[in-house]
């Protein structure tokens, strides 16, 4: 059971690190000047539900993997 | 207290702001989740020594004491923008690509993205092989390494990706208000290690003066990040067909302290770099030196801070505000600053005027950083040591931050009114 728990851990943490890189990079990070966020303009939001989904997907699996763990063993 | 009311009143405002809080809650559950395999207890006596080793601990709001999955946090991300930011002033392709615009920046993001992965992997080693001393015994010591990095990794680019998001679907800048949490999530610390002190029989003055002390410093934080220099325009009267336009008088607002709070976060964030470096290599010469001479109190440690205060204040105005763009944009308009002619000379006076105003801010900056410290030598009162004054302008600074996008959004929402 630990095994399988770490496994799972393991592989949805890589695929969440790809799956980050993945998006389009929204704002322009902490590099944008003076830190203010655009609040208004994204166009590739249609474009990218379906990633959206998927990463939310696998942080919920590596965070509740990670719990477990914790929790449990 | 009316505009905590609008915050709930415009449903665009209220979503954003409940967006924010849900993303606020996922960073500080993960920051309780470790990662298994370390002897938590073992750690947490290591990090309750205090030192500086507290304040990265801070930092990450009480995450890396837990060895948690978000245990590096925002850093590798604003590491990786300090990085990218300085090569942008150095190697011209990213200069050219800074250049272009909208298109640009966003490469640049996106390769800034990039090396948070390699900064976060190269710190994640560096720490589960740090932390050696503290990992269970029936644990392999090769694996642990393996699992705690990509844990760690994943947390970090999590946390790198929660930020981006809050950025986007919510109010303020996402990196700075993770950092914020982070500290505030820690004030209850330092409130009662300050009752235990009370209780251990220090002084009530002193703990009186050190609270009042930290009570003026915010207000004159909030007083000059807002405080600006106005520069008067007059505009020339234009006729077009049977209308008169502009034959104003209007003004430049030029602020004191052009970065905000992003160069007190950077500064604070270059601040650890020798420490965690020394701390996780176990050489025990870097170790002594680093706990003897880089110290809270220390001349050698705040020396380095007001250094870099005064640097990042410089650097981050020459990046964010461009003279000869605005003298060209007051010349194509038919202004000029009373006294001076258009074009080079108007350019020149506004350099003169905002490299004088930097001067102020960052000395402001500066002296704030300092207060604390000093005050609590005065005092005798060390609860509120690991806080600091950076602490407190973040803290002030991102709150200000917060409020005035508030403020942006609603006005934007008036202005659509009006056209429909």
């Amino acid at each position: 059971m630990r095994e399988l728990l770490i496994g799972i851990e393991l592989l949805s943490g890589l695929a969440l690190i790809v799956a980050v890189l993945l998006h389009s990079p929204k704002g322009e990070g902490l590099g944008s000047i003076g830190g203010q966020a655009r609040m208004f303009n994204n166009p590739y939001k249609e474009l990218e539900a379906p990633l959206n989904r998927i990463t939310y997907g696998l942080a919920t699996i590596f965070m509740v993997a990670a719990t477990v763990l914790g929790l449990f063993f | 207290m009316e505009s905590i009311l609008t915050l709930f009143r415009v449903p665009e405002l209220r979503k954003r702001f409940m967006f924010t809080l849900a993303m606020i809650g996922v960073y500080r559950l993960g920051s309780h989740i470790p990662i298994s395999g370390v002897d938590l207890q073992a750690l947490q006596g290591l990090f309750n020594q205090g030192g500086l080793l507290g304040f990265v601990d801070l930092f990450s709001g009480g995450a890396l004491g837990r060895f948690s999955i978000f245990a590096l946090g925002i850093l590798p991300f604003i590491n990786a923008s300090i990085i990218m930011q300085m090569l942008t002033f150095i190697w011209p392709k990213l200069k050219e690509l800074a250049e272009e615009g909208a298109s640009g920046h966003k490469q640049i993001s996106q390769y800034t993205r990039y090396l948070t992965v390699i900064l976060a992997f190269i710190q994640g080693i560096v720490m589960s092989i740090g932390f050696r001393n503290f990992v269970l015994p029936d644990v392999h010591f090769v694996f642990f390494v393996f699992y705690a990095v990509v844990g760690l990794v994943a947390g970090s680019v999590l946390v790198m990706w929660l930020s981006e998001i809050m950025t986007e679907n919510g109010i303020g800048n996402g990196a700075s208000l993770l950092i914020f949490v982070g500290i505030i999530s820690q004030l209850p610390f330092f409130i009662k290690n300050t009752v235990v002190l009370l209780s251990g029989g220090a002084s009530r003055v002193g703990v009186i003066a050190m609270v009042v002390v930290l009570l003026v410093m915010i207000v004159s934080i909030v007083f000059m990040q807002e405080a600006q220099r106005r520069v008067q325009v007059q505009y020339a009267k234009r006729v077009i067909g049977r209308k008169m336009y502009g034959g104003q008088n209007t003004y430049i607002p030029l602020k004191l302290i052009q970065g905000g709070v992003l160069p007190i976060i950077f500064a604070s964030a270059l601040m650890q770099f020798p420490l965690v470096i020394s701390e996780y290599s176990g050489v025990q010469v870097l170790k002594d030196f680093f706990s003897t001479y880089y110290r809270y109190d220390g001349v050698l440690y705040n020396g380095v801070l007001c250094f870099l205060i005064f640097f990042f204040t410089y650097f981050y105005t020459a990046i964010s505000f461009n003279p000869k763009d605005l003298a060209d944009n007051i010349k194509k308009h038919g202004g000029f600053i009373l006294g001076v002619r258009p074009g080079r000379p108007t350019e020149e006076y506004i350099e003169k005027i905002v490299t004088r105003l930097t001067l102020v801010g960052a000395s402001f900056l500066a002296f704030v950083a300092l207060v604390p410290t000093i005050a609590s030598n005065v005092t005798q009162v060390t609860s509120f040591q690991g806080l600091g004054g950076t602490a407190m302008l973040i803290i002030v600074g991102v709150a200000l931050d917060f409020v005035k996008q508030v403020e942006t959004f609603l006005l934007n929402r008036r202005y659509e009114g009006l056209i429909e």
